[in-house]
């Protein structure tokens, strides 16, 4: 069974972490010499000094995350990003919250130990957080690829598709990430939803993703794709999209928008067209990882062929390594050899059993590989984005 | 059947499985569970083979969705890569930029 942590909110977290969070690289050093103080508390922050509405909603929703149990606001106190209005949404939740604005609290030192006592409070008033039960259908599970080779389409996503279509059939919210690696499928994809409008969804999410690709000249299919065995683009964004299984696709989010039921969701990470056109969608996996906990996933399925290192803040990340070879190299990095179905030693039946039973596991306090050699990335550039609710 | 699979054919419904390794010419594709064709080209390590023929211009399956149609026809055993299969998006770019 898993014992999750209940918050006053209503929603139930499987950790219970302190957020530090720096509102520009200003307040970065001191927040994170507050959290080198305890494990248990997690630093990150946006570096940008002139506010980002993207940004300063990212961040205010990974405080509300259901894995947080309190959040310290680092400032510097001259920002664009508004500190009070964060930690009043934040305090709305029912999550103790404090505010360090370092000019104020006198420089370094005295912010630090002001936080250090703050942050001490904090955790024991974290440590009387009620325990509850949680099932499967009370978890979120998130999935992104990187580090990906010729095994990725064939091992390690189809073994997770095959673990989201067992979360999704006992009652979990599941979200995959990368409209942009379905490119050339906006039609295959759109086919998924579940009704014509999630189908209207799918069918712009993916083509305004084919109009962004097209604008930063990332749209091909290359010569080392054609050696690895891939024909078509459809071949190759299908092999991205394998990680989300085979039910029907119930909704598009934004960055920072939870789910609002249960089953399969979409996550649009692509920049909405602006005058800035700032924002790449996935300058690197990390922040495509949080952006996935910033939709609430209590966890993160992370596929693999070449091999990667990296956790995140917040939510254990799950590596999964469909590359035997790399698997062997990797180890102690990995936490699920997929690479047994490329050695024929294992179906993606099997597999993705075997995936959906470590979920349970790791929810109900197992430690994910990374999060045991503590690995704590994260990543938060500006972007612009309108929510799919106000659109 | 009691060796181990050299192909995998993702979801049932495709007409294609993907090569667990080099399969020479004239060797048997073994599917977990089933005998496959014998392979009529080599395929090398993740790529294709037809599991069934595929006439000119249908579509060629994997992930349960269609990824290419057959520019020829296909047959059983066959390699399937760009000379005999097509992208359904880019054919219909070329013929929207003609």
């Amino acid at each position: 069974m898993i014992l999750g942590y209940g918050r006053a909110d209503g929603s139930k977290g499987i950790r219970n972490v302190l957020l530090s969070i720096h509102t520009v690289e200003c307040s970065s050093f001191v927040s994170q010499q507050i959290a080198a103080s305890d494990p248990r508390i997690h630093a990150l922050g946006f570096p940008g000094c002139y506010s980002n509405e993207y940004a300063a909603r990212l961040m205010t929703a990974l405080a509300t995350h259901p894995n947080a149990g309190g959040v310290l606001l680092v400032s510097l106190g001259c920002e664009g990003t508004d500190a009070s209005a964060m930690a009043n949404a934040i305090a709305a939740s029912g999550r103790p919250v404090e505010v360090l604005r370092i000019q104020e609290a006198g420089g370094t030192e005295n912010t630090i130990r002001a936080g250090r006592q703050a942050a001490a409070r904090m955790l024991e008033e974290m440590e009387r957080a009620p325990r509850v039960p949680m099932s499967v259908a009370d978890l979120v599970v998130g999935t992104e690829c990187g580090g990906s080779d010729a095994t990725s389409g064939i091992a390690a996503n189809p073994a997770v598709g095959r673990a989201f279509d067992l979360l999704v059939d006992a009652g979990a919210t599941v979200i995959i990430e990368e409209t942009l690696e379905m490119l050339g499928c906006a039609g295959i994809v759109a086919a998924r939803g579940a009704s014509a409008e999630v189908k209207r969804q799918l069918q712009a999410a993916v083509e305004k993703a084919e109009q962004f690709s097209l604008r930063i000249d990332q749209f091909s299919i290359a010569p080392g794709n054609h050696e690895g065995g891939l024909t078509t683009i459809e071949e190759k964004s299908m092999g991205a999209f394998a990680k989300c299984g085979t039910r029907p696709v119930e909704g598009v989010v934004k960055v920072a928008e939870k789910p609002p039921g249960k089953g399969l969701y979409v996550l649009d990470s692509v920049p909405d067209p602006s005058p800035f056109l700032f924002g790449y969608s996935n300058p690197n996996d990390s922040e495509g990882i949080l952006d996935l906990i910033s939709c609430g996933s209590h966890l993160v399925l992370f596929t693999t062929g070449r091999g990667s290192v990296i956790g995140s803040v917040i939510s254990p990340v799950l590596k999964v390594c469909g590359n035997p070879k790399t698997y062997a190299r990797m180890s102690g990095d990995m936490d699920v050899n997929a690479g047994r179905i490329v050695t024929g030693e294992a179906t993606l039946d099997e597999v993705g059993r075997e995936i959906f039973d470590l979920v349970v596991e790791v929810a109900a306090g197992k430690p994910a590989k990374a999060e045991a050699l503590g690995h704590r990335e994260y990543c938060i550039p500006y972007k612009t984005q309108e929510l799919c609710a106000n659109v | 059947m009691d060796r181990k699979p050299n192909a995998l054919r993702i979801s049932a419904a495709d007409n294609v499985a993907v090569a667990l390794s080099d399969i020479a010419a004239g060797a048997g594709v073994a599917l977990a569970g089933e005998d496959g064709p014998v392979a009529r080209d080599a395929i090398p390590f993740a790529h294709k083979v037809a599991l069934e023929p595929i006439a000119r211009g249908a579509a060629i399956r994997k992930y349960g969705v269609e990824i290419a149609f057959a520019t020829v026809d296909v047959a059983a055993g066959d390699w399937v890569h760009q000379q005999n299969a097509k992208s359904y998006f880019m054919a219909r770019r070329e013929a929207r930029e003609q």
